[in-house]
């Protein structure tokens, strides 16, 4: 092995490749720019929350209409109820009326014999 | 993009030694050396579509570490001319805690080469380049990486007398 290639053995053996510092994948990775890779568990959280808030909105929605309707048939059952109590008043309105014509006649009847 | 980062942290684990061993060993200190390799990385990513086999990607983070620590360099430029400021020089940097003596050795021995002699070394005992694809990595006529190579060895050689006689001797 003449001087030259004894520097060039030299120069390989001692030329080899480096240890990182520990930790330096992480540091690499902590620094990559855009939205952090998303851990499992969390990306299953995050593909229920849009349903969660979904079922509550229709729920909400649910509960809303359920309680107009229920208004609705409320209004509705007292205007007939209202109405059914008027139809008697006047029926025995003429009822009485009935009566009395009857009475006045038959008074005024008796009178003229 | 996020779609990527499993396939590109195995990259990153495949790949640090040696961009952060360019970076280093251009530099001569290990901080600098960790924030150019971690911004080849960033760039790597956001170059990552474009990178079509596995040669290809050697070949661009050689590319983009010997730039960008070569950049880095240029903020803090020193050159050693003469014998004795070399003398000097070896003395204030500190040898490596935890390496091999040898390496510690070559390392400064590179350390104390002009930046472009360093790099060509780097890149043909490093990462074992023929002259031909150090030229091209470099985009630098080869009969300029040849000399560069030259000069770099014989002044190594003539500085390396002392300090290596003994692994010669022994490896």
């Amino acid at each position: 092995m003449d001087e030259r290639e004894d520097l060039e053995h030299l120069l390989r053996q001692g030329l080899r490749p480096r240890q990182t510092p520990a930790g330096f994948t992480a540091r690499v990775m902590a620094r990559l720019p855009g939205t952090p890779p998303v851990p499992s568990f969390r990306k299953e959280r995050s593909l229920w929350l849009p349903m969660m808030r979904w079922a509550m909105a229709a729920l909400l929605l649910g509960v809303a209409g359920g309680s107009y309707w229920q208004h609705q048939q409320n209004e509705r059952i007292a205007g007939e109820r209202a109405r059914n109590q008027l139809i008697l008043a006047l029926r025995m309105s003429a009822a009485t009326l009935n009566d009395v014509q009857h009475k006045v006649m038959r008074s005024t009847k008796g009178d003229s014999e | 993009m996020p779609g990527i980062t499993g396939e590109f942290r195995e990259i990153v684990e495949a790949h640090q030694s040696r961009v952060y061993s360019i970076a280093y060993r251009v530099l001569g200190d290990r901080g600098t050396a960790e924030e150019v390799a971690q911004d080849v990385f960033l760039e790597l990513y956001r170059a990552f579509d474009g990178i079509a086999s596995d040669e290809h990607l050697i070949a661009w983070l050689r590319r983009v570490t010997v730039h960008r620590a070569t950049d880095a360099l240029r903020r803090r430029p020193r050159t050693l001319h003469g014998a004795a400021e070399f003398e000097d020089w070896m003395s204030e940097v500190p040898r490596e805690e935890g390496s091999l003596p040898l390496a510690s050795e070559i390392e400064r021995l590179l350390l104390a080469l002009p930046p472009a002699q360093r790099v060509v070394v780097l890149l043909r005992y490093q990462e074992d380049l023929p002259p031909g694809e150090i030229a091209e990595t470099l985009q630098m006529p080869l009969a300029t990486v040849k000399s560069h190579l030259q000069r770099a060895l014989k002044l190594m050689r003539a500085r390396a007398e002392d300090t290596l006689k003994e692994y010669t001797r022994h490896g």
